[in-house]
């Protein structure tokens, strides 16, 4: 007798909660329609319920419900294959989902080298323009404006052994960082996976194109290009193989690779690469960050700005 | 009701090893460092010129680099440069058969022409070992003086310990080096290494020994390395290389993780050779066949002390 009682009850439940989800899930997948006249009616004079939703005529339906980040970034914790806890910033874009562009440092700091560019390409006010005596790339006072075609979101982070310089040469395990680093970034709220871009300075600029070429090969999102200061197969995977992966795809790739002519490494692994987009910027020996000067003939930062909107435009070289 | 919650458990199992990540190294080595799976012989010659370029030259210090990416182990053996040996593919250019291991190098230099395969000095000094050891080489890396000094000086300088006094009474104006610590320079850590003891130049083969040990803990020191990317760019055209820049980050990578200490140094034993009653200095075997013997030992992973 209990266990009938205790049937019946559970049968009421499941038939109210059947009907309750159905409900919900008529307001957030078919807005637009009168839901209500499907559901229990209620007498004229009876207050709705305030779960009822009477949707706006107007309004246009999207697959998520978007929620736009405050500028600030965000501190994102996240964990390797191997279980090392690596820091990355999120900079959220002004509008979502919106494309990403993943940032990798150089061995000779971490992911604050970034943290002006980062700035100033999420766009979002918060760059103030100051000067850095030292390193140019963090003396934004001479950034030139960004032209790119809709909001981007940014997301840095330093590997491992690396807080403020890195303390080993560890190319294999800083794989695994950028691995992680890159599933990370796709699942970042607000983040169109489809559409990511990496960028990168020497060390970081080898494991740029690797996450790209990574993110493509593992299919949880889709890199659309990777712009590279000084790379020189330094991580142990031949740069030019990836590339050539990338810029024979379809649609093709646009890879970037900048580099000062006596850097022989990065002028070895960019110069002559067939569809790669490669700027030297004479007889220098400037590498990674250091090639981001102002006043040069081709400026670094409007190069980056170019090649977002040419990755973002599906375009290759 | 079991078969479907069955099911679902397999499905679960099945889409959850959908969601396995592909090979992270794409289309390399599966070797630690990606490197190759199967043991590498690299040839590394420090030549006796002092300027810039590889044009002439004589080898003047010989290593072979035995390097094993699975079993993460590397090994150094060093050969003296007067070693007397058949040099191959010359006869025709200068009618020689014969001569000493430096000299293979520098009949197969660019400016003398004599070797028309590929790598030059190394690649004739490369098909020497082959021809009189049966060691075959994959790699070479040649550096002169210029780029030793210069490397060492950008580093910051080495420490070496000078185990045994290094001077020479006939020779006055040769440096002195007593037992003991040092910190070099590029020009003395140069000097140091070419200390000539024209009555033993196998000895010589230790100190270049004593100065890669220096080198190595100097560019794996917490200062240096975030400087090893700049620096393989700087000097990667100073050397004569036929490596892949992939090929010397795996290297650098195995060296990296490698504790100095585990690494073995070896070189043909002085009491296996002998200096004969010839004008010049040469080293001959006492036993014909014995280094070959020795180097297929450390083919096989075995080193001579």
């Amino acid at each position: 007798m209990m266990k009938k009682h205790h049937f019946v009850f559970l049968f009421i439940i499941l038939i109210g909660c059947l009907s309750g989800c159905g409900a919900n899930q008529g307001i957030s997948d078919n807005a637009g329609q009168d839901q209500s006249t499907q559901l229990v009616p209620l007498p004229s004079d009876t207050p709705k319920p305030s779960l009822t939703f009477t949707p706006e005529p107007t309004f246009t339906p999207t697959v998520t419900p978007i929620v736009i980040l405050d500028p600030e970034p965000i501190e994102i914790k996240f964990t390797t294959e191997d279980g090392v806890k690596l820091d990355g910033l999120y900079y959220p874009a002004s509008n979502n989902p919106a494309p990403l562009i993943v940032l990798v440092h150089w061995a000779r700091g971490d992911m604050t080298e970034w943290e002006q560019i980062a700035l100033w390409l999420q766009d979002r006010e918060l760059l103030e323009r100051t000067l850095d005596h030292n390193r140019s790339w963090k003396s934004s006072d001479w950034f030139p404006e960004l032209d790119i075609e809709g909001p981007v979101g940014v997301f840095a982070f330093t590997m491992r052994d690396c807080q403020g310089s890195c303390q080993s040469y560890s190319p294999e395990e800083w794989l695994l960082d950028i691995e992680a680093a890159m599933q990370r970034a796709a699942n970042l709220q607000g983040v169109d996976k489809e559409r990511i871009m990496t960028a990168g300075a020497s060390i970081g600029a080898d494991g740029a194109l690797y996450g790209c070429a990574w993110v493509n090969q593992a299919g949880f999102g889709s890199c659309t290009g990777s712009f590279s200061l000084s790379p020189a197969s330094l991580l142990t995977i031949p740069y030019e193989e990836l590339a050539k992966q990338l810029i024979s795809a379809e649609p093709s790739l646009p890879i970037y690779c900048l580099f000062g002519l006596r850097d022989d490494a990065s002028v070895e692994t960019c110069l002559d690469l067939p569809g790669l987009v490669a700027v030297d910027y004479g007889y220098i020996e400037n590498h990674g960050f250091e090639l981001i000067q102002p006043g040069q003939v081709q400026d670094p930062l409007l190069l980056l700005n170019e090649f977002i909107n040419l990755s973002l435009a599906g375009v290759g070289e | 009701m079991k078969r479907l919650v069955y099911a679902i458990l397999i499905a679960g199992l099945f889409l959850s090893l959908l969601n396995v990540k592909p090979a992270r190294a794409m289309g390399q080595g599966d070797g630690i460092c990606n490197g190759p799976e199967e043991v590498k012989y690299i040839l590394v010659i420090g030549t006796d010129t002092r300027n810039v370029g590889y044009l002439y030259g004589l080898g003047d210090s010989i290593m072979v680099l035995r390097v094993d990416f699975q079993k993460q182990e590397v090994g150094v053996i060093g050969f003296p440069r007067d070693l007397w040996v058949v040099i191959p593919d010359v006869t025709e250019d200068n009618g020689r058969t014969h001569g000493k291991l430096n000299q293979a190098y520098f009949f197969g230099t660019e400016g003398m022409g004599y070797y028309s395969g590929e790598g030059y000095g190394a690649g004739l000094m490369a098909e020497t070992m082959k021809y009189n050891w049966g060691l075959e080489i994959d790699h070479h890396i040649v550096f002169n003086m210029r780029t030793f000094r210069d490397v060492v000086d950008a580093l910051g300088g080495i420490e070496v310990y000078n185990p045994a006094p290094v001077y020479s009474f006939q020779q006055p104006n040769q440096p002195k080096f007593f037992a003991g610590g040092y910190f070099f320079g590029g020009q003395e850590a140069l000097m140091y290494a070419r200390y000539r003891d024209p009555q033993n130049s196998v000895d010589r083969v230790d100190r270049h020994a004593i100065v890669m040990k220096g080198l190595f803990n100097q560019v794996f020191s917490l200062t240096t390395i975030p400087k090893i990317p700049e620096l393989i760019g700087l000097y990667k055209g100073n050397v004569l290389t036929d490596m892949h820049l992939a090929e010397l980050s795996q290297f650098l990578c195995l060296a990296a993780q490698t504790d100095y200490d585990d690494v073995r140094f070896g070189r043909i034993p002085k009491d296996s050779l002998y200096i004969p009653d010839w004008v010049g200095f040469v080293w001959l075997e006492k036993e014909p066949g014995s280094i070959e013997i020795l180097l297929q030992d450390f083919q096989d992973g075995k080193w001579p002390e």
